[in-house]
C-alpha cells in the first residue's frame, strides 16, 4: 500500500477547562490514517480529560486552540455530530443505561451513523460477525447496555460498538484496564481490526501501562502530564517507561523542547 | 339508546332512575340508595388534604354531570369501536366485556371464549349482574373498610352503570386473557361514567385480566367528563391472578380510579398500571394480604405532558404472616406536567416474618415538571422486612452523552432513555398480547412534542 499521509486528526493548542478548572494547557497533536497512537501519562495528568474534549462533552469548555477532524475545524460541533464524521470515543467507565437492549440501541446508532436504515437480515449478519470476532454471547443482545456488566464485558462492548460503527478516529481510554490476559488479547484484535484499508483508521490509544503495547502496536508513543505532551517517540519509549517510570519522563523532558509529538507526528 | 336516559344531575334521582332502566331488582336499588344516603353524609375531600393536594377535585362540576344507565346488548357480538387497536394484539381472548358511551347511546356487551365457558368461568356485564351473579355483587358490595367511608366509592356504589363481573371457579388454569374496555366517545359532554369491575377468582386458579380505559376519536373537547371507576380483584387460596391496567383516555378526562386487591393463603397477584391519559389520572390501588402467603407485586408507569396531572396512591397492607409484597412505580413527566406518588407499607402486629418492598422513580424531562414522591410506613410487627427508595430527576446528562459519542441525536437519545426508564417494569408483564400494544402507545406518547 502506497503510504500516502492523509490527516484524520490535528489538535491545536487544545486548552480545555473543567468546572473552571484548567486541566489541558497546551496540548498538539496529529493523527494520520492508519496510525496508532499510544498516550500514555500518569493518573490525573489529563489524558480522560482529552479523550473527552475531543468528543465534545459539554462540561469541558475548550478556551484555547481548535481541533480539526479531516480537515474540519469541530471544536464547537456537538457530540453527536463529531460522531456522525466518524470520531468515536470507547469509554474507561462506560455508562449503564437500563431498559435498553444493546440490540435496540446498536441499531439506533448504526441507523444515525450511516444516515439510513440497514436492512435487518444484513444488520444481523454484521452484528454476528462481530460478536463472533469479540466473542461475545448471544445473550449480550437482549441485555440493557451496561447494565450488571462486569468490567471485561462493559470493554468488549465498547470494541463491539466501534467495530459495528467503523469510525475513521477511534479513541480508546483506558480500554486495557480491568482485563485478564485473554480478554485483553480479544479485545486488542478488535481494535487492530478497526484499521482496514477501507476505513483508514486512526487510533489514540490511551493507556497507563504498557501491556496492551504488546498487542496493538503504537507508531507513536506520546507522554503525557499536566494537561500536556510531554516527550514524543517510537515504540520503545513505552518499553523504557514501563522499566525506568515516569520519573524518568519527568526529569528527562525538562530540557527538551516541548510538543515534540505535533513535529515528529507530521513526519511520518 | 334515546337522550332521555341522560340524567340531569348526580341525585337520589338519578340513583332511581339508573336502577330502574337497568332493570335491577329491589334488593339491587336498595344497595344503592343506601350508598347514596351514606355518600351524603361524607364530606368531598379537599385539594388541602394532604392526600389530595395533586388531585384538581375544583375541575369537577357535579351539579352538571350526567350519568347514564347502560343498556346490555347480550345477543349480539361484541364488535367493539376501538381506536387503540388491543384486540388485534390479542390472539385469543378468555372472554371480553366492552362497555361504550357516546352521547346518543350507551351499552355493554359481552363475548366468553368456550374453553371458558366450559370450565364454569361467569362473565356477565354491570347491567346484568344484579340479575345472573346477584351473590357477587353483594358480597362485593361492603367488601372493603373504605366502602362505607370513602366519598368517591360511595358515589360508585350508588351510581355504578357498566363494566363486568368475571367469576372464575376453583382449579381453572386459562392462558387467554380477559379484557374489559371502557371506551368513552369523544363527543360526551358533562358525562359522568362509573365503570365497577369485579373479578372473583377461586381456589388455585390463574387467569390474566386486561383492563382498558379509552377515548374514541381524538376530538378536542374542553368538557371535563368524569370516570369513576371501581377495581375489585379476589383472589382465594393458591389463586393467581395477573392484571394489566391501561389509561389511555384523552384529554378532557378525569379519571378517578380504585382498586383493591384481596389474597388469601398462598394467592397471588401481579399488577401494572399504565397511565397515560386524561387531565387528572388519580389511581388509588389497595393490595391486602389478608392470609399466610400471599404475595404482591405491584408495578406501575405513566408518562405525562403538559396540563396533565397524576396521582399514585399505594397501600400495600399485610395483615399475615409469611407475606410477601413488591411495589415498583415509574413516572416521567413533560413540560409542565405535575405528578405525586404516595406509598404507603402497612404491617400489622401479626404479620410477622413480611416482606415489603417499595420503590418509586421520577424522571422529570420538563423544567417546569414537578413530581414528589411520599414513603409512609406503619410497621407494628417487629420481624419484618421493609425497604421503600424514592428517586426524582431529569435525565442522567452522561447517559445522554454516552448516546451522543454514539451517533445519536439528542432526541433520540432522550426518547431511549425514557423508553428504558419505563421498560425495566414493563418488561415484567406477563401478559404477552398487551406488550406490543403498551410499547406502541407509550412510544407514541414519548414521541409526542406536547
Amino acid at each position: 500500500m502506497a503510504a500516502k499521509t492523509k490527516e484524520i486528526l490535528r489538535v491545536e493548542d487544545l486548552h480545555v477547562e473543567v468546572d473552571g478548572k484548567s486541566i489541558l494547557k497546551g496540548v498538539n497533536l496529529t493523527i494520520n490514517a492508519g496510525e496508532v497512537h499510544a498516550l500514555m501519562g500518569r493518573n490525573g495528568s489529563g489524558k480522560s480529560t482529552l479523550s473527552y474534549a475531543l468528543m465534545g462533552h459539554p462540561k469541558y469548555t475548550v478556551t484555547e486552540g481548535k481541533i480539526f477532524f479531516h480537515g474540519t475545524d469541530i471544536t464547537e460541533m456537538t457530540v453527536d455530530e463529531r460522531a456522525r464524521l466518524g470520531l468515536s470515543l470507547a469509554f474507561q467507565y462506560p455508562v449503564a443505561i437500563p431498559g435498553v437492549s444493546v440490540s435496540n440501541f446498536l441499531r439506533a446508532a448504526v441507523k444515525a451513523k450511516r444516515g439510513k436504515d440497514v436492512p435487518v437480515k444484513e444488520f444481523r449478519a454484521e452484528l454476528k460477525k462481530v460478536m463472533g470476532e469479540l466473542g461475545v454471547p448471544n445473550e449480550f443482545l437482549s441485555r440493557y447496555i451496561n447494565d450488571g456488566f462486569s468490567g471485561g464485558e462493559k470493554k468488549r462492548l465498547e470494541i463491539m460498538q466501534l467495530s459495528m460503527l467503523k469510525p475513521s478516529l477511534a479513541v480508546l481510554d483506558e480500554t486495557d484496564s480491568g482485563l485478564d490476559i485473554d480478554a485483553l488479547k480479544t479485545v486488542s484484535e478488535g481494535i487492530n481490526r478497526l484499521i482496514t484499508p477501507e476505513s483508514e483508521c486512526g487510533i489514540l490509544l490511551i493507556t497507563h501501562y504498557q501491556r496492551i503495547l504488546n498487542y496493538v502496536k503504537p507508531e507513536f508513543v506520546h507522554i503525557f502530564e499536566d494537561g500536556k505532551i510531554i516527550k514524543t517517540g517510537g515504540s520503545d519509549l513505552s518499553l523504557k517507561l514501563e522499566e525506568q517510570g515516569y520519573e524518568w519522563v519527568s526529569g528527562s523532558v525538562q530540557s527538551e523542547a516541548q510538543n515534540a509529538g505535533l513535529d515528529l507526528a507530521s513526519k511520518s | 339508546m334515546s337522550k332521555s336516559l341522560i340524567l340531569n344531575s348526580i341525585t337520589k334521582e338519578g340513583v332511581d332512575i339508573l336502577a330502574t332502566q337497568q332493570g335491577e331488582p329491589a334488593w339491587s336499588k336498595e344497595l344503592r340508595t343506601r350508598a347514596w344516603e351514606t355518600y351524603l353524609k361524607k364530606p368531598f375531600p379537599k385539594e388541602s388534604d394532604p392526600g389530595w393536594k395533586k388531585t384538581k377535585l375544583s375541575l369537577l362540576d357535579f351539579s352538571r354531570l350526567s350519568a347514564k344507565s347502560f343498556e346490555a346488548q347480550k345477543d349480539k357480538s361484541a364488535d367493539p369501536l376501538l381506536t387503540d387497536n388491543l384486540l388485534d394484539h390479542i390472539a385469543k381472548l378468555g372472554g371480553l366485556v366492552f362497555s361504550y358511551q357516546s352521547q346518543d347511546s350507551s351499552f355493554c356487551q359481552v363475548k366468553l371464549s368456550q374453553e371458558a365457558s366450559a370450565k364454569g368461568v361467569k362473565l356477565v356485564t354491570i347491567p346484568q349482574a344484579s340479575q345472573e351473579t346477584p351473590e357477587i355483587l353483594k358480597r362485593f358490595e361492603t367488601s372493603e373498610p373504605e366502602s362505607e367511608n370513602d366519598k368517591f366509592i360511595l358515589m360508585s356504589r350508588a351510581l355504578f352503570n357498566c363494566g363486568g363481573v368475571l367469576s372464575v371457579p376453583d382449579n381453572v388454569e386459562i392462558e387467554d386473557p380477559f379484557v374489559f374496555v371502557t371506551n368513552l366517545a369523544a363527543d360526551c359532554v358533562d358525562g359522568a361514567l362509573f365503570p365497577r369491575i369485579i373479578v372473583s377468582v377461586g381456589k388455585n386458579s390463574r387467569i390474566k385480566v386486561v383492563n382498558l380505559f379509552t377515548s374514541a376519536g381524538s376530538k378536542e373537547s374542553s368538557q371535563i367528563v368524569f370516570s369513576n371507576a371501581l377495581t375489585q380483584i379476589q383472589a382465594e387460596d393458591g389463586a393467581y391472578v395477573s392484571y394489566v391496567e391501561v389509561q389511555n383516555y384523552a384529554d378532557n378526562v378525569f379519571s378517578l380510579n380504585r382498586q383493591f386487591n384481596n389474597l388469601k393463603r398462598d394467592a397471588r397477584i401481579y399488577s401494572l398500571s399504565v397511565g397515560l391519559g386524561g387531565k387528572q389520572l388519580r389511581s388509588d390501588i389497595t393490595t391486602e394480604m389478608a392470609h399466610t402467603g400471599a404475595s404482591a407485586s405491584i408495578m406501575g408507569v405513566a408518562l405525562a405532558s403538559s396540563g396533565q396531572s397524576v396521582h399514585y396512591n399505594t397501600i400495600q397492607e399485610h395483615v399475615a404472616p409469611h407475606t410477601t409484597s413488591n411495589i415498583d412505580f415509574r413516572i416521567a413527566l413533560k413540560n409542565h406536567a405535575v405528578s405525586c406518588y404516595h406509598g404507603n407499607i402497612k404491617i400489622s402486629k401479626d404479620a410477622q416474618q413480611s416482606d415489603a418492598v417499595q420503590s418509586s422513580k421520577n424522571l422529570l424531562l420538563g423544567e417546569d415538571a414537578k413530581a414528589e414522591a411520599v414513603p409512609n410506613l406503619e410497621i407494628l410487627a417487629n420481624d419484618v422486612k421493609c425497604s421503600h427508595g424514592a428517586t426524582v430527576g431529569p435525565v442522567d446528562r452522561e447517559q445522554i452523552f454516552y448516546l451522543n459519542s454514539r451517533g445519536l441525536d439528542k432526541t433520540t437519545a432522550e426518547e431511549l432513555i425514557i423508553t428504558g426508564f419505563f421498560n425495566t417494569v414493563l418488561a415484567t408483564n406477563p401478559i404477552a398480547g398487551v406488550d406490543a400494544f403498551i410499547q406502541e402507545l407509550v412510544a407514541k406518547k414519548v414521541q409526542d412534542q406536547i
